[in-house]
């Protein structure tokens, strides 16, 4: 495996999860299933999340959308009769009532400007919303890949990468994981509980073990 | 159901049993585990590893959906004895099914063996293995314990304000916090009480003549001869004298445990395997058994202990005391006591002169050897039984340096009958304000001999208030 498709495997991984938070759509859906032999290609079962990815996908084709698009918003809308699982950073890591979710955007807006990142949000996907996020980490992997091809150094990518994980994503999905998992209102949203923890704990640690391999001399 | 898949290379003995099949250059071609019947549930897989490729392998594993912590991996290489081969493999299998399943922190990326510079201009892909979590919901270190932490070897471990914290980054995987742990709460997938249990059990089972169980560590390479059989732990550090003593409570005839300086290990961990075979031997000593059952002996000289019906199983947590008790109940004797040098077993020692009875000894204890009750007195009490050594109570005794508490490894099963006993009764004055418990009072009276004169007016609040009434 090179490197680049590593980083495009990863890349691939964040988009297909970050889909998943969204609002459940026909065409969604159907590129996340097409998208999975490009993974297998780029070779997702080298790693340890393939397996919660694939059985994600598997539920996901065998779902009903009818089924699918009630049970997402009960387990992430707003409003009376909705599950207590916002995806959204605020919800787990800052209270609410304290301004804390103001302070939290406008940090999360500093460092998406630091990564050179300006990503597309709205009312509905705020920029702490977890498709967002997993996007922001997606175009990030992309921007390795990018420097890869090119040539060029790509510590700063990494860098980003290890830092958004370690202070945003890796530390509020597993939370949000286990919420989803202990709600339980479906199964494709169960195996995507499993898939979006799996994969945000593994990367981290994979991104530790690449710092700390020796470095190979030109 | 369980499939078992051999590599039919290097001239593999015949092999009969239900689910095996044969496959030829297995080792060079994964793919060919593509081929498990649909219905498979668990899978072992034999393999000649220096031919083996084990990134590849976990690659093959992931692509039929098996988790590689999951899959049981035998080295066929020294398993040239046809007995040998069957009783290993059935061990695998049995350990297999017991696996419980491992959540994403706990698996753990290593690098792959053979590392070139050449390979370091590609991605590199990691190996996985197990690694420990810790379960919040009964680990006790709320209470004050951190019996894994200060048992680490590298420091991956921290307490901090009643929790703990991992960092696997530093983590070697040894499993040592995992037997030290003494309620269970620390556990590797890869290496539980109840799989290792299962492995050992279905190999003595499947073996016709007598054998010994010989622990070896994830770089070490079979070499203890006719008779033994090997079962593979992350580390042989992480042995306690209890997992050496259970295989010859379930029928074996002899144990073992290899060394660091035999597998060639970097985490030199040789003082502790030094150690626990020296307590083993003790143990057995003392419970009048033959202690050349523990070592690199002929195995075929020796026969079985004779076996009872055990209450449950013999491997878990804190697994010495019952043990301990099942082969003196062998012998018939109640009466064997030995010291040792760092078995989890222990007696707590209070020197009621000096202890002021604050109680924080019986806080801190993970295993409820030390207890406290506290109304118009403080009742400390301690039950040598649950006490697994780990030393805690002493550590925490603010009145240690006047010997208040101590402690001594060993065991004396005498002592054990008579079961839980005070060690430790002093009154507790109430409030004459409100009417709840100030303090022990030769805690008050301790405090009251350090303020001195000076601040006799003090003194006398603090006896006289519990904390909440003291500044009204």
């Amino acid at each position: 495996m090179i490197s680049a498709d590593r980083a495009r495997l990863r890349q691939g991984s964040y988009r297909l999860i970050g889909t998943g938070f969204d609002s459940p759509l026909k065409r969604g859906i159907e590129e996340t299933i097409q998208s999975v032999p490009v993974l297998v290609e780029l070779g997702l079962f080298d790693y340890s999340y393939a397996i919660s990815l694939i059985d994600y996908v598997e539920q996901l084709a065998t779902a009903d959308l009818e089924d699918l698009a009630p049970a997402h918003r009960a387990m992430f809308g707003v409003g009376a009769g909705v599950a207590s699982c916002p995806p959204t950073e605020s919800a787990w890591l800052g209270d609410p009532h304290s301004g804390a979710t103001a302070v939290l955007l406008s940090e999360l807006r500093q460092a998406y400007l630091s990564y050179g990142i300006r990503p597309r949000h709205d009312s509905i996907s705020p920029l702490d919303h977890a498709t967002v996020q997993f996007n922001v980490m997606a175009t990030l992997c992309d921007m390795e890949r990018e420097r890869i091809v090119a040539g060029r150094s790509t510590e700063r990518a990494v860098r980003h990468q290890a830092d958004f994980l370690d202070h945003h994503l890796g530390i509020w999905v597993p939370q949000l994981s286990e919420r989803m998992i202990g709600i339980d209102r479906h199964p494709t949203y169960n195996a995507l509980a499993l898939a979006a923890r799996a994969l945000v704990v593994h990367d981290r640690e994979l991104l530790g073990f690449q710092a700390a391999l020796p470095q190979a001399s030109p | 159901m369980t499939q078992t898949l051999l590599c039919s290379d290097h001239q593999t003995p015949p092999v009969h049993l239900d689910g095996v099949s044969l496959t030829e250059g297995l080792c060079f071609d994964p793919s060919a585990i593509a081929d498990v019947r649909d219905e498979t549930q668990h899978l072992v897989i034999g393999i000649h590893r220096d031919d083996a490729d084990m990134v590849r392998f976990q690659s093959a594993m992931r692509r039929i959906g098996f988790d590689p912590l999951g899959v049981g991996i035998v080295d066929m290489t020294p398993l040239t004895d046809l007995q040998a081969l069957m009783a290993t493999l059935a061990g695998a299998v049995a350990r297999t099914e017991a696996f419980p399943g491992a959540s994403p922190e706990q698996t753990k990326l290593v690098p792959a063996p053979g590392i070139s510079r050449r390979s370091l201009l590609s991605a590199m892909v990691p190996l996985s293995i197990g690694a420990p979590s810790i379960d919040t919901r009964t680990c006790a270190a709320d209470g004050g314990c951190r019996a894994c932490v200060t048992s680490c070897p590298v420091d991956a471990l921290a307490w901090t304000g009643g929790s703990i914290s991992y960092d696997k980054a530093a983590c070697v995987a040894c499993g040592i916090c995992v037997t030290t742990c003494p309620i269970g709460a620390v556990v590797n997938p890869t290496v539980t009480y109840a799989a290792v249990e299962a492995q050992i059990a279905a190999m003595l089972d499947a073996s016709a003549a007598s054998v010994g169980i010989r622990y070896i560590c994830r770089d070490g390479e079979s070499s203890g001869g006719p008779g033994w059989l090997d079962v593979y732990v992350p580390c042989t550090g992480m042995l306690s004298a209890g997992w050496l003593l259970a295989p010859l409570a379930i029928g074996a005839v002899a144990t073992d445990a290899m060394s660091c300086s035999e597998s060639g290990c970097s985490l030199r961990n040789d003082h502790r395997i030094a150690s626990t075979l020296t307590d083993t031997r003790t143990i057995l000593d003392a419970l009048g058994l033959d202690r050349e059952r523990v070592g690199p002996v002929t195995v075929a000289s020796l026969t079985p202990l004779p076996a009872l019906s055990a209450d449950g199983p013999m491997f878990g947590p804190s697994m010495e005391r019952q043990v301990i008790e099942y082969l003196a109940s062998i012998r018939s004797t109640n009466t064997a006591a030995a010291s040792m040098g760092s078995a989890p077993v222990g007696t707590v020692s209070i020197d009621p002169a000096t202890c002021t009875a604050c109680a924080l000894c019986a806080r801190i204890c993970p295993t409820n050897a030390l207890t406290a009750t506290t109304s118009s007195e403080v009742v400390i009490e301690f039950d040598p039984r649950l006490c697994v050594a780990c030393a805690q109570c002493v550590g925490v005794c603010p009145e240690i340096d006047r010997g208040a508490i101590s402690m001594s490894t060993g065991f004396d099963l005498a002592d054990w009958a008579r079961g839980r006993r005070e060690m430790r009764r002093d009154t507790v004055p109430a409030c004459e304000s409100c009417g709840k418990p100030v303090a022990p009072s030769a805690m008050l009276e301790r405090i009251t001999a350090m303020l001195g004169s000076e601040h006799a007016a003090t003194a006398t609040i603090l006896r006289t208030r519990c904390l909440a009434c003291r500044g009204r």
